[in-house]
């Protein structure tokens, strides 16, 4: 046999041909003797550690900043990245690798900011990259006085934070994760009546370097791990029902996500959901209003949607008002600890340090270490999300020391930082009361399980749909097509009669877009299951 | 392309691409061929001004270096934004390891490479926009600011001036020794103006490659009347209405259209909008061209020629008229379908840039020919609930007012829309004079123009179906 | 790279001093692929098919034909597919399988060279469904059949072991999969050169079809039709048929015929008159526009005289036809004289190529057919007769050619004898390299054989 092999052919299966020939003395020899046309990789140079203890870094990031004050900055603060990205997915698209590093240069002039970022990582462009940020910013002062501040913020003289996983999804071989990965879907499609299974996942890890005027010099390393796997049920009789496997969604966690144990009870379960699914009858919404039950997954996409974005202080002060928009909680001076937005069993918090949350980093993109922020309390608004700047205007306004509250991120050293909304948790009763149990108790009613949200610009109104089964003396009678609720946020959490208990939470991730330029961002949301007061279901394809 | 007079500092020119081409070509040795490469480089300068104040102003560049490595039928990819040796040498190696697992592809390389078709020309580099008017925009700004002070808004808004390259070398393209390429600018600007209140807001924006056919002081103008005549809202009762949709409106509400229009082959495989029903006689399905689908005064098409259309070029790109006097008379598809299925060497390249016909008339001539109806400024978030039929939801927003007995009576507050476009241009009563609208490149990393130019459109039962909060 | 003081203001392309340049390069942590540290015997799975994909990727020769795995799974697997496949599995103890996953567990076992373990695996499996569950049992030995099948020809013994402790279940199997299991070993006997369970295979499948009741046969249309055209007629008889075609033409064409009215016709009032039946049939010479290598003469094909291997590409996509080229090429190798005629026709498109004239398409396709194949044949092209489709629609829409209308169109591969009498159209190796040698023997013993 004319067989030509290249020396990748070798490489890729590494130990497993190399361990192979021990044993065996009629395999392919020229597999390993195969040579030289892949290119050789370099050694290793630096890993997460050494990037945190490489002065290099440390002195490219003092070099920026001298800079900066040098030509008149009031403050400055760089961020430099080197971010890797590894997208998998089997049965649709191969690994694809991507690797950036970028640094960017935020200057504060007048009270204006001026920012320049590029990919390279020399000091002579840290003093370009000074000078024209700071150019930009004192430019914009021209006119008129600028009108920026900074919340005080406790100076971190060198530290360094490494997100907490149990394995680094770099650390792994990708063809081991892929023989992994086609051992799962085998596992599925075996399972009766499944076919197609597909998995889909993105690793990311990010150094990050972070530098400022007032003396902080923080490191730190952060992992945002994502998957998908998806089936197609076939009932007995005959119907189809596309699937997901729940708990994979982004998460601050590594290749653990996928825990092969775990995913495998996962799939069993996502299974019988969808044979449950399939044994109900589908019938289209009777128009009208119902007492609902909502999955903490649910709970999760309606938080994310509604309390998390309108809490984000920069919203509710017009910063995105030509971008993704404002806020329903429109007066933030007079809201603050007396507003009421949910029902007393209502208390939601944000906090960036939450374990495996997504949005978890040992301090955000203005050095400022992470704290639990209660946003609401027992139903009645308590706090805000924000960073620097507009904790300062909370401050001028409300005339307390308010700090950040450590939202401000960066996705890489090429863009400016904006706040964003922090994990958020729903606290749970000690109820002990779940989705199920919930369902139990409801006589007439329906039950949601996994919703879309889609709101206006100020998180008010809301059109919801999903899964969406009706209730019939505590128990789930059928499947309701086309239909969605039509909310408004503050009536939606208003109307929250029974939170479940810690048995009910789920976390969630999501992933979102804000600013001008746009950029995305991950938090969790721990969603608890609940039951409200009647809300109002339409047909979401009938028109007006 | 035509060529630029400024001094091209800030994003990567035809010969250091070239350069990092050789580079690859020579870490890749005797398996160059193998080996094909895309440079994407990008610098922006942006001014973002929130609450009567410029809060930033930024000068960013970057760079994507994506190196493909195929072997045989299968093609691996590796991608880094560092132009030196070692880098590239890593993102080769990835390239050639992601090669070892991916999925066979369709053998490209019969005998011959495609065959060197007409790369056009379009109009999409302005010295205007790369010259970075950082000055000028500042003092547009802070002047638009002033005004909104002075009339005690709240102006909102953002300007962005862009250039960029893209290049790319394929060893079994129609141009196996030489690297394709192209610059581009891109201008926005966009505006927000808000009672500070809360009651009120107004919005104007457009894009174009060149920042000087956009008008900053025009724009905020606009916005800042939009928003005063947007005062003390009331609520009224959803329904169906006559509607005067604004340029922007049109467009919001149109481009969902673009999806359907762009896929040939799934309208021949039967999908709606645009599938058809089984021909036996020929053993094919009958799509719904040449049937009228619309109104028949509207014509949709894209033509990169057009100075106000100028598209990213690629070989064989050409005008495409999508649907001419109501009539479907073109459905976009690749190249290769073209082949096959019409022995054509003609892709319809599928593009969210269009230009749709229009008429004469004003948008207040609409007003004063309505009895009752309500006028729209845009609608924001449109998504696509049911593809048979391309219904969407979104929501109105900064500026919606009621019109009665010819005239607007007051301002309204939003509503959600339950709407498909085929309805909306199936109910035409007026149009105005077609004009660009805002459509900037979002992602810089996939550049990709699509300007847009539509006219006003006066429709009659368009579907409002409940109320929203948000002003 | 010379310096290049432009970018220095902008991007740096190569500076001695970018600290990127000693971050970057993908420099992420070494890793290997740790086979040890599996945890679930399917991963193993994983392990077969990369390292499967990743042999056939890099191998140039399978990767030209990688749409048309001639012969597929019963080649025997790559060394390096089963020897890192037994790897990965011998950590998994076989004796704690979850006896659920039995079938795909054996599979694997096999796959890895491991069969003494996969067969005991079955017997335990079939010892805890109990000898009171014949329906599962049956269930077992039918996928232990189909995989042994699958897996390699030296397993036939087992696979017809199973086979057969399969029928002796009597009742819980149905007649009709039984046959089907026939035909299926009975193809991979054809395909073997194992023939000693040829003749028991028969005898037990045309007792079998004997016993079926006319509703058994009603319950599965078409099964007669595909098993006895497809399976056992072309591929059970195999050795009868060669042998009755090295004696004369007449005894061949009897023997058909007969099993063609046992079979066939009874089952499904077909008559050997109704055109179905066509072996013997003449063909008329094929019809081209275009000949490569060029036909100044304008000889006729199939040649009188010659025996002739005719292959038809087009009929749907033209590149996942050509893995027939790949077995005309293995026949023309035993038997040098046999005449290969590959007919084509113009579709008026050629991969990415501009839309050429039937000329172009006509010389690129006989300059592809011939190298690719590496075959010293004849190749006719047709020049396609289409229409459009009227108005904004534009499709080309392929006509018939004169050779479809000729009687070619039902099938894409016909051996012919020295007589222009179509012997066989199966596109089966073992059974066309049979018959070719009968033929081309035949020819030495006696040429005078009357239709």
């Amino acid at each position: 046999m004319n067989k030509h092999f290249s020396r990748r052919a070798a490489i890729s299966h590494g130990t497993v041909s190399c361990a192979a020939f021990v044993g065996s003395s009629v395999l392919y020899p020229q597999i390993l003797l195969a040579s030289g046309r892949r290119p050789k990789v370099p050694e290793c140079v630096l890993d997460g550690a050494q990037f945190s203890q490489d002065p290099r870094i440390r002195a490219l990031i003092e070099k920026g900043v001298d800079a900066a004050l040098r030509q008149r900055a009031e403050y400055c603060d760089v961020r430099i990245t080197h971010t890797k990205t590894r997208r998998m997915g089997i049965g649709s698209r191969p690994v694809l690798d991507e690797e950036e590093i970028s640094v960017g240069v935020r200057c504060l002039v007048g009270g204006y900011w001026g920012f320049a970022s590029s990919p390279v990582w020399t000091e002579g462009e840290m003093e370009r990259l000074a000078t024209i940020a700071t150019k930009q910013a004192i430019a914009n002062g021209k006119m008129l006085a600028g009108q920026v501040k900074l919340a005080k913020s406790e100076t971190i003289r060198n530290a360094n934070w490494t997100m907490p996983i149990a394995i680094d999804p770099f650390s792994v071989h990708p063809n081991q994760i892929v023989d992994q990965f086609v051992g799962l879907l085998e596992f599925g499609n075996r399972q009766p009546g499944c076919r197609g299974f597909t998995i889909n996942t993105r690793f990311k890890c990010q150094d990050k370097a972070f530098g400022s005027s007032e003396g902080s010099y923080i490191t730190q390393r952060s992992y945002l791990t994502d998957g998908q796997i998806k089936f197609v049920f076939n009932s007995t009789e005959g119907k189809q029902v596309a699937s997901s496997v729940e708990g994979l969604s982004p998460a601050g966690v590594g290749l653990e996500m996928f825990n092969e144990d775990r995913i495998r009870s996962e799939i069993i379960l996502a299974i019988d959901k969808a044979r449950f699914i399939s044994s109900l009858p589908s019938l289209p919404i009777d128009v009208g209003r119902y007492e609902t039950v909502l999955s903490s997954s649910s709970t999760a996409s309606l938080l994310s949607g509604t309390v998390g974005k309108a809490t984000e202080l920069d919203r509710i002060l017009g910063f995105e008002a030509n971008a993704t928009g404002t806020s329903y909680l429109k007066d933030p001076q007079s809201m603050l600890n007396s507003e009421i937005i949910g029902s007393k069993d209502v208390t939601i918090s944000a906090d960036r340090s939450l374990a495996e949350g997504a949005a978890t980093v040992g301090w955000d993109d203005e050095g400022v270490a992470p704290r639990k922020n209660n946003l609401i309390t027992n139903g009645i608004l308590t706090g805000f999300q924000t960073n620097r700047e507009t904790a300062a205007w909370l401050n001028d306004s409300k005339s307390i020391d308010i700090t950040s509250t450590g939202c401000a991120y960066a996705d890489y050293g090429i863009s400016t930082p904006n706040p964003f909304s922090g994990n958020l948790t729903m606290k749970s009763s000690e109820s002990g009361e779940n989705f199920q149990s919930m369902i139990e108790s409801i006589k007439d009613g329906i039950a949601l399980d996994g919703i879309n949200v889609d709101l206006d610009f100020q998180q008010s109104s809301g059109l919801a749909s999903g899964l969406t089964y009706k209730i019939k003396d505590g128990k789930i009678v059928s499947l309701l097509q086309g239909s969605g609720i039509l909310f408004r946020a503050s009536e939606l959490w208003k109307s929250v009669k029974s939170v479940g208990g810690a048995n009910s939470r789920k976390s969630i991730g999501f992933e979102y877009s804000k600013g001008e330029p746009s950029k995305t961002y991950a938090h969790t949301v721990v969603g608890v299951s609940l039951v409200t007061e009647p809300l109002t279901y339409i047909d979401i394809t009938r028109k007006g | 392309m035509r060529q630029s007079n400024t001094l091209i500092d800030r994003i990567i020119s035809k010969s250091q691409s070239e350069e990092v081409v050789g580079t690859i070509g020579q870490l890749a040795g005797e398996d160059k061929s193998r080996v094909a490469v895309q440079i994407l480089s990008w610098w922006q300068g942006e001014s973002r001004w929130t609450r009567n104040r410029i809060n930033i102003s930024s000068d960013r560049r970057d760079i994507r270096v994506i190196i493909s490595w195929r072997t045989n039928n299968i093609v691996g990819k590796g991608t880094t934004n560092q132009l030196d040796k070692e880098s590239l040498e890593g993102a080769l190696a990835v390239a050639q390891r992601s090669s070892e697992i991916g999925n066979p592809q369709k053998r490209v390389d019969f005998y011959t490479p495609p065959p060197k078709v007409a790369i056009p020309e379009p109009l999409i580099w302005s010295d205007n926009t790369y010259k970075d008017p950082l000055d000028e925009r500042v003092s547009t700004i802070s002047s638009l600011c002033t005004r909104a002070e002075e009339d005690r808004l709240l102006s909102a808004g953002y300007m962005e001036v862009r250039g960029g390259s893209m290049a790319t070398f394929e060893p079994w393209s129609a141009w196996p020794d030489s690297v394709q390429y192209t610059m581009y600018t891109q201008a926005q600007c966009s505006t927000t103006v808000r009672h500070p209140k809360g009651d009120a807001s107004g919005w104007a924006g457009l894009s174009s490659f060149d920042w000087a056919s956009i008008n900053p002081e025009k724009i905020s103008g606009l916005a800042l009347d939009k928003c005063l005549q947007s005062l003390n809202p009331v609520a009224i009762e959803p329904g169906r209405y006559t509607v005067i949709l604004e340029p922007q409106a049109v467009a919001d509400i149109v481009s969902p259209l673009m999806g359907p229009l762009s896929n040939r082959q799934g309208a021949e495989r039967g999908d709606p909008p645009f599938g058809g029903v089984y021909e036996p006689s020929a053993n094919v399905i009958l799509s719904k061209l040449g049937l009228r689908i619309v109104d028949e005064r509207i014509t949709l098409s894209q033509d990169p020629s057009d100075p106000r259309l100028g598209i990213m070029p690629k070989p064989g790109l050409e005008k495409i008229t999508w649907i001419k006097n109501g009539v479907l008379t073109a459905l976009g598809h690749l190249r290769g379908y073209g082949l096959e299925k019409l022995n054509e060497n003609n892709a319809e390249f599928p593009r969210q840039s269009y230009a749709m016909s229009g008429g004469t008339t004003s948008v207040s001539d609409m007003i004063e020919s309505t009895k009752r109806g309500i006028v729209v400024t845009r609608i924001w978030n449109v998504s696509t609930i049911q593809q048979s039929s391309v219904l969407c939801t979104g929501v109105t927003r900064d500026g919606l007012w009621l019109v009665e007995n010819g005239k607007i009576s007051k301002a309204i507050r939003n509503f959600r829309i339950t709407e498909s476009p085929l309805f909306v241009l199936n109910q035409i009563e007026d149009m105005g004079v077609p004009i660009p609208v805002f459509n900037p490149v979002k992602n810089p990393y996939s550049p990709q123009l699509w300007p847009v130019i539509v006219p006003a459109v006066k429709a009659r039962d368009f579907s409002f179906t409940s109320t929203v909060d948000a002003v | 790279m010379r310096r290049n003081p432009l970018i220095l203001s902008g991007f740096a392309l190569i500076l001695g001093n970018n600290i990127a340049a000693s971050q970057t390069r993908f420099e992420w942590p070494s890793s290997k692929i740790d086979i040890q540290s599996y945890k679930y015997w399917d991963s193993c799975i994983g392990v077969r098919e990369r390292v499967g994909d990743s042999v056939r990727f890099h191998n140039d020769e399978i990767a030209d034909t990688l749409h048309y795995k001639v012969n597929n799974g019963k080649n025997k697997l790559d060394d390096v597919i089963v020897s890192s496949t037994r790897l990965c599995l011998e950590k998994f103890d076989v004796n704690k399988v979850d006896l659920e996953d039995a079938i795909a567990f054996h599979q694997l076992l096999l796959d890895a060279g491991m069969d003494s373990m996969a067969h005991e695996l079955i017997e335990r499996k079939a010892s805890s469904i109990g000898i009171g569950n014949r329906k599962a049992l049956a269930g077992l030995f039918d996928s232990a059949m189909n995989a042994s099948i699958n897996a390699m020809p030296v397993r036939f013994q087992k696979s017809i072991e199973y086979y057969n402790r399969y029928v002796a279940l009597g009742d819980a199997v149905g007649p009709s999969r039984k046959i089907y299991l026939l035909a299926l070993l009975s193809g991979s006997v054809a395909n073997s050169s194992d023939s000693v369970y040829n003749r028991v295979l028969i005898e037990k499948a045309a007792e079998l079809a004997e016993n079926l009741s006319d509703t058994e046969w009603n319950d599965k249309p078409g099964l007669e039709l595909s098993l006895f055209s497809q399976g056992l007629v072309k591929r059970v008889y195999i050795s009868e048929l060669s042998d009755s075609l090295l004696r004369n033409f007449e005894a061949y064409n009897n023997y058909l015929a007969t099993l063609f009215s046992t079979h066939i016709t009874r089952k499904t009032n077909r008559s050997l008159e109704s055109g179905y039946y066509t072996i013997g049939q003449a063909l008329a010479p094929v019809t081209g526009h275009y000949w490569i290598p060029a036909n100044p003469e304008g000889k006729s094909f199939p040649q009188k005289g010659a025996i002739s291997l005719l292959i038809f590409l087009n009929r749907g996509k033209r590149t996942s036809e050509l893995g027939v080229l790949v077995l005309a090429k293995r026949i023309k190798e035993r038997y040098p004289e046999l005449q290969v005629v590959i007919v084509t026709q113009t579709l008026g498109h050629l991969n990415d190529l501009n839309p050429p004239k039937p000329e172009q398409e006509a010389e690129l396709l006989g300059k592809y057919i011939r190298e690719f194949s590496q075959l010293d044949a004849q190749v006719v092209v047709y020049d396609t007769d289409f229409f459009k489709l009227p108005g904004y629609d534009r499709r080309r829409i392929n006509l018939p050619t004169e050779n479809d209308l000729a009687g070619y169109e039902k099938a894409r591969l016909f051996l012919v004898d020295r007589e222009g009498r179509k012997i066989s159209s199966g596109a089966n190796e073992r059974e066309l390299e049979y018959l070719t040698g009968a033929l081309f023997r035949r020819h030495v013993n006696d040429t005078q054989t009357t239709r």
